[in-house]
């Protein structure tokens, strides 16, 4: 018998996707490795072991309630079943909504564990409007956030009020916006849109479904250990951004730059951008510039930064699709901007 | 490994490593690391419970990229036990006031008030920074002695300096300078960027609105660095 020739069927191409995210993510630990090389040298020591030490401090700090947030999600994803997603949020989404923007009076969720969360909420089926509403919301509108205020304030209640006031608004605001254009469908990855219909974990379809606590506490585990090695990279490279923008740029430059009230505003919302510091220590860095600049720019940068930075965009990677990050991005910077320019503007005499 | 290798870290840094924990991260906050490394060990010991049930290893090659990123900061600590915030950290997180606090102005001295009753001569006592704003009245015209950090600068006036240390709310990321100015003799020549403790009288010194303690500097020395060398 002559041997045949088999046609072999062609290996299936990595998607793109996974080729460019592979070469970014290669370029991101090279870049990151040579820098820290040149900090041998003299000349660049003083800047790398500034970006070592802001890097260091900065993943300390955030990585733990990180890890928190993986360990909620999991718990979510197990134990939250899909019928109570389905009577508080899906019934009346309007309603799903306000409420969403109030959880985390109940759930403080710092911005470094809001995405895993979120993140297993979508997958339990939470319409997209209302985790968008939480995404933002959660980070802010929270008893810790508005204690840490009140301390760098000096108790000045109204500040506290004014700040959770306008993180609920344009949370809801952009929750509601970003529904009207976006849905589980088109807005989020693929891995996340289907939903379990009854069952609380798509575990629980397999051969042999967890039954007991400890064997659903055991599978819970599994879900936070996944989101850890999804979510985490992205906090390691946000963060190393971070570190660089935050021993480069000068805190005086805001000042320098300074010519009006709008201006102020402007600069204040990049620095929440840039310095991505946590929503506890970035009411002090504002109050700090309380005899320098005017109210609406301080407000503006403790009601962006716990909302978007470069670290959250990163991070919002593992989750949403890029037209999703985009708008989400834009509305947010946009409300922020718009509200505190009103603040400004229209209602000046709020601050006195 | 990624798991491991974290665990391992966050437990060493509590147990060994407090010196440069301090250096990063306020100490309130320390239990983060603990509650970091416990989540760690807990995930380790799943992964162990999973593999000895179905001893089976995915390799993804797409993954191993992800994994080295999530074990960057761990390379990056072997700049932490050296790096130290410098004069150049002080330039960039100082806030200086609308009419810049460098400028060569003349700096004001508070001239002291009749009222003041001389007190009877005491042991300069160490002081933090932060209580020579909060409580100026007290230690106005006292003998106090204060450790900081040293900044020397061109733009300012003749024999005067600065001496700084950074305070901190969360951690170093968010740390921003206290500084008092030190008005020094002639002969006494301060260098820059070092730790010292000095001992002079207190006073005030006004730069347009901003009113700044300052020390009347009788003594130098210099000194180590703190093990904790941030305000909180």
């Amino acid at each position: 018998m002559l041997p045949m020739f088999k046609a072999q069927k062609p290996a299936t191409p990595a998607p793109l996707r996974n080729s460019l995210g592979f070469g970014l993510q290669i370029l991101f630990l090279v870049s990151a490795g040579l820098f820290l090389l040149m900090g041998q040298s003299p000349a660049w020591k003083s800047l790398v072991d500034n970006v070592a030490i802001n890097f260091l401090a900065v993943t300390l700090e955030a990585l733990p309630f990180m890890l928190v947030g993986t360990l909620a999600g999991g718990i979510i994803e197990v134990f939250i079943p899909a019928l109570w997603v389905d009577r508080v949020f899906r019934k009346n989404r309007t309603r799903g909504i306000f409420l969403a923007g109030t959880i985390g009076m109940i759930f403080p969720t710092c911005e470094c564990a809001i995405v895993p969360v979120v993140r297993r909420l979508l997958g339990k089926g939470v319409p997209f409007p209302a985790a968008i509403t939480f995404l933002l919301a959660g980070p802010i509108v929270n008893p810790i956030v508005a204690w840490s205020t009140a301390t760098a304030y000096t108790f000045s209640w109204k500040i506290v009020i004014i700040r959770l006031a306008c993180g609920y608004t344009i949370a809801v605001l952009v929750g509601m916006l970003l529904g009207r254009f976006f849905n589980r469908e088109n807005g989020l990855l693929p891995g996340l849109h289907s939903t379990a219909d009854d069952t609380a974990c798509s575990c629980l379809q397999q051969e042999d479904p967890p039954h007991s606590l400890r064997q659903r506490l055991g599978h819970a585990l599994d879900h936070a250990g996944q989101d850890f090695f999804t979510v985490g990279r992205y906090l390691v490279i946000g963060t190393f951004i971070a570190a660089v923008l935050r021993s480069s740029v000068s805190l005086s430059t805001f000042e320098g730059l300074l010519a009006s009230p709008w201006l102020a505003i402007l600069l204040m919302m990049a620095g929440a951008i840039l310095l991505n510091l946590c929503s506890e220590a970035d009411a002090f860095i504002a109050a700090s510039f309380r005899w320098s600049l005017p109210d609406s720019a301080q407000m503006a940068f403790m009601v962006l930064g716990p909302m978007f930075d470069i670290k959250l965009l990163l991070m919002y990677l593992s989750v949403f699709r890029k037209r999703v990050i985009v708008s989400l991005s834009l509305c947010t910077i946009l409300s922020v901007l718009l509200l505190m320019l009103a603040l400004q503007y229209i209602f000046p005499n709020l601050f006195v | 490994m990624t798991l491991s290798a974290w665990s391992l870290f966050l437990v060493w840094l509590i147990a060994f490593g407090r010196s440069d924990l301090g250096r990063l991260l306020h100490p309130r906050l320390w239990w983060l690391v603990v509650c970091g490394a416990t989540i760690f060990l807990i995930f380790i010991v799943r992964q162990a419970i999973g593999f000895a049930r179905r001893p089976t290893i995915s390799e993804d090659p797409w993954q191993w990229p992800s994994l080295l990123i999530l074990l960057l900061p761990l390379l990056y600590f072997s700049q932490i036990p050296t790096a130290r915030f410098n004069n150049d950290t002080f330039k960039t997180r100082n806030l200086s006031t609308a009419n810049n606090s460098f400028q060569k102005e003349e700096l004001v001295e508070n001239p002291e008030p009749d009222t003041i009753p001389t007190l009877p001569a005491d042991q300069p006592r160490e002081v933090g920074l932060m209580k020579l704003y909060t409580e100026q009245e007290k230690f106005l015209g006292k003998e106090v002695s204060v450790v900081c950090q040293t900044f020397v600068d061109d733009r300012l006036p003749e024999n005067t300096a600065m001496c700084y240390r950074y305070m901190i709310a969360c951690c170093a990321a968010d740390a921003r300078p206290l500084f008092i100015f030190l008005q020094h003799p002639k002969n006494l020549a301060i260098k820059n960027d070092k730790w010292i403790k000095i001992q002079g009288k207190m006073t005030l010194i006004t730069n347009q609105e901003l009113t700044v303690p300052a020390l009347v500097v009788e003594e130098v020395d210099y000194v180590a660095e703190p093990a904790f060398p941030f305000i909180y």
